[in-house]
């Protein structure tokens, strides 16, 4: 495997197109469960593990899956995911599988997942998909847990179910609340990405100009 | 198309291919499923817990599934699973009817012993159709126990919430009180 590209797709899913403040994708999970950090660990996880998972078969099977039905074949592999993901929360976390609700079932129509099949796994061989999986997956593990984080410390005066102080401002854990804070986060997310991404291409810049000894 | 013709067709590639995936699919989460599945009893010992904060030992006095008696059920609501615990308390299940879309909301209660019988825990067990659900707290669910909660904006699932109860305290008058 060459170590660029997996540079690349390790960046690409954490920084440059993070699945939850750069593409703004899988919005309905991001704001109904990042009321506590736990929450957002937890579907972070499970959607990590069904992202792997789906990937690895959809690349597996990209050259036997006809182009037509692409889309139902992919839906099928990543149901069937979801299904085993659902069952075994059932079984050793029960209090997380309530506390998720209705989103469980909802991550077979996450456009994170399709989005990636679509993108990526059909079009690339398993270690490479896998790699897009766990990387892109970590990345909206990473968004949810830091906005459960802000919201529960400020909404329920807690960290991770401990209690901190009495102080809170219900505001947060509210829906207007989640929107509020989802939106904060683009814009602190973006605006500290874009003045890193532009610094290192100064920088890149610099460096060639002092290589080819013109300006670019 | 002669028949030679359509197995060699993309249509039937397409089929195939879904057939395919969708046994192995189903095949795979039925050996989940028999692997990870969770019997009722599990279920019960896991409300014990959430309400006890530990395992208490339990004995069913009452399944509505094979229950003949009609005094344990009301129009609106009715008593599934009554047990015994170890400590003389009762924890019971029981559905309310008539929710939002004509959906239910189950509920677990726990109820003293003797006479003076009463709800002292209340809490959600699952419900069906209701979209509000996240207007009921701890502390709403709890204060139905003593009276008609109604919260608004979510009014159906009120109704279908004290359903339950009434159900509850219907079976607590005529079964445990007296």
């Amino acid at each position: 495997m060459d170590g660029k590209k997996i540079k690349n797709i390790a960046l690409d899913g954490l920084l440059r197109n993070n699945p939850t403040f750069r593409l703004v994708l899988g919005t309905c999970p991001t704001l109904a469960l990042t009321t506590a950090a736990m929450n957002g660990i937890g579907m972070g996880l499970a959607v990590t593990f069904i992202l792997i998972c789906s990937n690895v078969i959809i690349s597996m099977l990209r050259k036997v899956i006809p182009s037509a039905v692409r889309i139902p074949a992919f839906v099928l592999i990543i149901a069937t995911f979801v299904t085993m993901v659902r069952m075994l929360l059932d079984k050793f976390v029960p209090s997380l599988y309530e506390s998720m609700g209705v989103y469980l079932p909802l991550i077979v129509v996450n456009c994170i997942i399709l989005g990636r099949a679509e993108s990526f796994a059909s079009k690339n061989p398993v270690g490479y998909s896998a790699l897009d999986g766990l990387f892109t997956g970590l990345g909206f593990t990473f968004a949810l847990t830091f906005m459960g984080i802000f919201r529960e410390v400020l909404g329920s005066g807690s960290l991770f179910g401990a209690h901190l102080w009495d102080f809170k401002i219900e505001f947060f854990t509210s829906s207007a609340g989640a929107f509020f804070v989802y939106g904060v986060f683009i814009a602190a997310f973006n605006g500290i990405y874009t003045k890193i991404d532009s610094k290192i291409r100064a920088l890149h810049y610099d460096k060639m100009m002092a290589l080819t000894g013109e300006e670019l | 198309m002669k028949v030679k013709d359509f197995f060699k067709s993309k249509t039937f590639k397409c089929v195939l291919v879904l057939l395919v995936i969708a046994l192995i699919s189903g095949g795979l989460l039925s050996v989940f499923s028999d692997v990870l599945s969770v019997s009722e009893e599990e279920r019960t010992m896991r409300a014990i817990k959430s309400i006890y904060g530990s395992e208490v030992a339990y004995e069913t006095v009452f399944d509505y599934e094979t229950a003949t008696a009609d005094f344990t059920s009301t129009e609106t609501g009715y008593v599934e699973k009554v047990y015994l615990l170890a400590d003389g308390n009762y924890l019971m299940k029981a559905t309310g009817k008539n929710g939002y879309k004509n959906g239910m909301i189950t509920v677990w209660a726990i109820v003293s012993a003797g006479s003076d019988a009463r709800i002292t825990s209340l809490s959600i067990a699952s419900y069906d159709k209701q979209t509000l659900m996240s207007k009921f707290d701890a502390g709403t669910v709890d204060k139905a126990k003593d009276s008609d909660v109604v919260v608004s904006g979510a009014t159906y699932s009120s109704k279908a919430l004290n359903n339950a109860v009434s159900a509850i305290k219907y079976y607590v008058t005529n079964v445990i009180a007296a």
